[in-house]
């Protein structure tokens, strides 16, 4: 549905485009045919940057404001659970955990809360986290940058860390490069940001940005496919330090914005472009039926809404909702009527595919073969 | 013989003294800060010929004192051309080319080992030949370990010392020594207790012949004339060792018979091609394991070999860290015991060619292929020993890596190789 949706894209920007404005929506002003039946409602204010998270039952929003906050959207209450602002947020698939991740002196403190607010468990790890995502109820990856300042330039190390909630978090060196000190002074940020991750909806494999400084060269990001069994990468595309970002789509596709003027759709394995967009992609974001572009969000082929500049759009776990960053607000837009996802995989199917997919990584069978063994395991 | 009164005014001296003759005022301090050094130039042929300190270190004392104004071959062979031409076109002109890959990466790095490879400001690698090796070292191993003796590309003080132009240092085979001797390539200990070196220790130069008057005959400064092997121990193109023959001969038949001479330098051959296919063979032996993924650890499992990743090197390239244990023992084999073989034979050392190289290149095969059955019996027990079954999937995949080390070295066409797969995967539908 995707693909379709993107290839009418191309031919029909911003087809049936409405413009009004919301009412009951914080001043949020948005164009665009999806306003005919859902608002969005202004859920909090938020320190300008600051990392914000729903949870799966959209009903807790955790957020960054003089520290970090829990809002229970059913009571209006609101608890303040850290005084130390948030580097990064998220909740398990179950709701059940909000993994926070917060600055601790020169290294990071992990903190996983209950849904009540309560500290579950904690660990502490070097450098700084930039990103966490949950492989599954109680398995959680996060990508953390260390550096250390030479005269010549700075090593700047890309580290992910998988942590079950208890003991110590397994570390993986994803990468090291030498910050020349004329990239540091043109591009402050990179030494304490700019490392992402994206889990694959099957949780074995990741998405992540590698830096690279080359001499004489521009500095840039490569994003990289990552198996986390078989540790083999596959690079994807190369990216400006614009603000291009990269997630993925489904089990089998990748969607990244190269921050400057495209985003694509691409079936990494066989390096296939499904479609691009004329759209930076500095943010994205996917549910089953919709997909966010910047401040811009498509269904069913169609651009069905248009936010207020600079805007950073989320999903609802299950696309039903979708978070509104805007400026030092967020808001939902709830009701989003949504397509089931597809029904889990038998264990042994998933299992398989699995195996296959660390086989495909490791060059073991092509993407080919891989593709016609899947087709054979799930259709039996 | 011009051209052998080489210039000897070159680096390792951070301040060095200028000349009275270029009016600069280098000596007054520097008979103080560094009187060595002075002293040796002022006996030198350059201080005859009014070569003082800034010819050849330049006026700029900060970048002197920095370390920053190295006395390159390049500012020796504006003067001694000839000699440069000589030197670049051999061996020992591309001695530093090594440590293409930049390491600035790499974790830890000293600022420093950029003057390795590039030249001040600049980007640009000035080598592109590659050394895994050197790069699998810190920055200190990498200078005092590879370099000191690697530097001979760019600086004739690596021979020559650095201010004196006495010809008798380099006329010593003890200037050849600092690298060229060890369990890699031990030329001066084969040298010195041949016959050769006998009759040079008892009877002098005239009588006993050295490095020098085989490999720099006249003072040429080209240290590859005459040899037919590469640095990896294979025959060089047949067209070219005609003429590096002839042009040992020349050399030889000054004191021997030109039928002797050649028979002996084609038994060093003969030893060499023969010791050559006992190294083929221990190769083989590792690639066959790689392929069964017997090896232990794979090189999937080891840190990336710094220029192949996670292929299995076993060429020039070959590292003595990070890698199995039988590869240890293929190193030894390989970089030791066969160049101890038919460098002894060439140098016409009995023990080298026999005890220290033919025997323990034979016994290193022994040991490869009893750690090459120990590998296969660990894998493949025998019945009733109590390995655990396999699934079907670790199977398949113990065969799909098989056949793909099988495609990659050639033993299977890719159409086998696709076919061979399907039939795999056909077992875990």
């Amino acid at each position: 549905m995707l693909e379709r949706l993107i290839s009418r894209y191309n031919g029909r920007l911003f087809t049936g485009l409405l413009l009004f404005a919301l009412t009951g929506c914080g001043h949020l002003q948005v164009s665009g045919s999806l306003a005919v039946t859902a608002a969005p409602t202004r859920l909090a204010a938020i320190d300008r940057g600051a990392p914000v998270a729903l949870d799966p039952a959209k009903r807790l929003l955790a957020f960054g404001r003089n520290g970090l906050r829990l809002l229970d959207r059913t009571t209006g209450s609101e608890t303040l659970l850290s005084d130390a602002a948030p580097t990064a947020l998220a909740w398990n698939p179950t709701g059940s955990r909000l993994a926070a991740a917060f600055g601790h002196g020169g290294s990071s403190r992990m903190i996983l809360y209950g849904p009540d607010g309560t500290e579950a468990s904690k660990t502490d790890v070097p450098g700084s986290v930039c990103a966490i995502s949950w492989i599954t109820g109680d398995d959680l990856l996060f990508a953390a940058l260390e550096t250390k300042p030479f005269s010549f330039g700075t090593d700047r190390r890309e580290m992910l860390y998988r942590w079950n909630g208890s003991g110590t978090p397994i570390a993986t060196l994803l990468g090291t490069t030498n910050v020349k000190p004329l990239t540091r002074s043109l591009f402050p940020w990179i030494v304490s940001s700019g490392l992402q991750l994206a889990v694959s909806p099957l949780g074995d494999e990741i998405l992540y940005a590698r830096f690279f400084d080359p001499p004489a060269f521009q500095p840039y990001f490569r994003i990289i496919l990552r198996n986390l069994a078989t540790g083999q990468e596959r690079e994807i595309a190369s990216i400006s330090l614009d603000g291009g970002r990269a997630i993925f789509v489904d089990a089998e596709t990748v969607l990244y914005g190269n921050g400057v003027e495209a985003t694509y759709l691409v079936d990494p394995w066989e390096s296939r472009e499904i479609a691009s967009f004329p759209l930076p992609g500095r943010t994205l974001a996917v549910s089953v039926r919709r997909i966010a572009l910047d401040d811009r969000l498509f269904e069913n082929n169609v651009e069905i809404a248009v936010f207020p500049g600079g805007s950073i759009l989320g999903f609802a776990a299950d696309g039903s909702g979708a978070l509104i960053l805007h400026k030092d607000t967020v808001y939902l837009l709830d009701g989003l009527a949504e397509q089931p996802r597809a029904p889990q995989l038998k264990p042994d199917s998933r299992q398989k595919l699995l195996q296959l997919r660390q086989w495909r990584s490791e060059g073991l069978i092509t993407p080919g073969e891989y593709r016609e063994m899947k087709e054979r395991i799930l259709t039996q | 013989m011009n051209s052998l009164i080489f210039p000897l005014f070159l680096l390792l001296v951070t301040a060095l003294p200028a000349v009275a003759a270029e009016k600069d005022d280098c000596l007054s301090c520097h008979r103080e800060k560094t009187p060595g050094a002075v002293r040796i130039w002022e006996g030198s042929a350059h201080a005859g010929a009014k070569v003082g300190c800034i010819a050849c270190h330049g006026s700029d004392h900060e970048k002197i004192v920095k370390g920053e104004a190295r006395v390159t071959a390049a500012v020796c062979g504006k003067c001694h051309k000839k000699a440069l031409g000589e030197h670049t076109a051999s061996r020992h002109g591309m001695g530093l080319h090594s440590g293409w890959g930049c390491t600035r990466n790499l974790g830890g790095r000293d600022k420093r080992e950029c003057s390795f490879c590039h030249e001040e400001g600049s980007a640009l690698p000035r080598s592109t030949v590659h050394c895994a090796r050197f790069l699998k070292q810190s920055s200190q191993m990498g200078e005092a370990g590879c370099n000191r003796c690697h530097s001979v590309e760019s600086s004739c003080a690596s021979c020559h010392s650095s201010h004196a132009t006495d010809l008798k240092i380099v006329r010593n085979p003890a200037s050849c020594a600092k690298c060229h001797m060890g369990p890699d390539h031990p030329q001066w200990e084969m040298w010195q207790t041949t016959q050769h070196g006998t009759l040079y220790a008892s009877q002098g130069e005239a009588t006993g012949p050295s490095c020098q008057t085989c490999h720099m005959p006249a003072g040429s400064h080209d240290v590859t004339r005459g040899i037919t092997t590469t640095q990896a121990g294979t025959a060089i193109a047949p067209e070219n060792a005609r003429t590096e023959r002839s042009a040992m001969l020349k050399v030889c038949t000054k004191c021997h018979a030109e039928g002797f001479s050649r028979r002996e330098l084609e038994q060093g051959d003969a030893i060499r091609d023969q010791s050559q296919a006992l190294v083929k063979e221990a190769e083989e032996i590792i690639r066959d394991l790689y392929r069964r993924g017997l090896l232990d650890p794979m090189p999937e499992e080891r840190p990336d070999h710094p220029l192949s990743g996670k292929k299995l090197v076993l060429d020039s390239q070959m590292l003595y860290e990070d890698t199995s244990h039988i590869e240890r023992l293929f190193f030894k084999m390989k970089k030791y015991d066969f160049a101890k073989t038919f460098k002894g034979a060439y140098h016409q050392n009995p023990a080298y060619t026999h005890w220290y190289g033919n025997a323990e290149l034979k016994m290193d095969l022994v040991d490869i292929k009893a750690e090459a059955s120990r590998l296969k019996a660990r894998k493949n027990p025998p019945a009733g020993k109590g390995q655990a079954a396999r699934s079907v999937s670790e199977e398949v995949e113990e065969n799909l890596r098989l056949l793909k080390r099988e495609m990659e070295d050639g033993v299977l066409t890719p159409e086998e190789y696709a076919r061979r797969k399907a039939q795999e995967l056909e077992r875990i539908r």
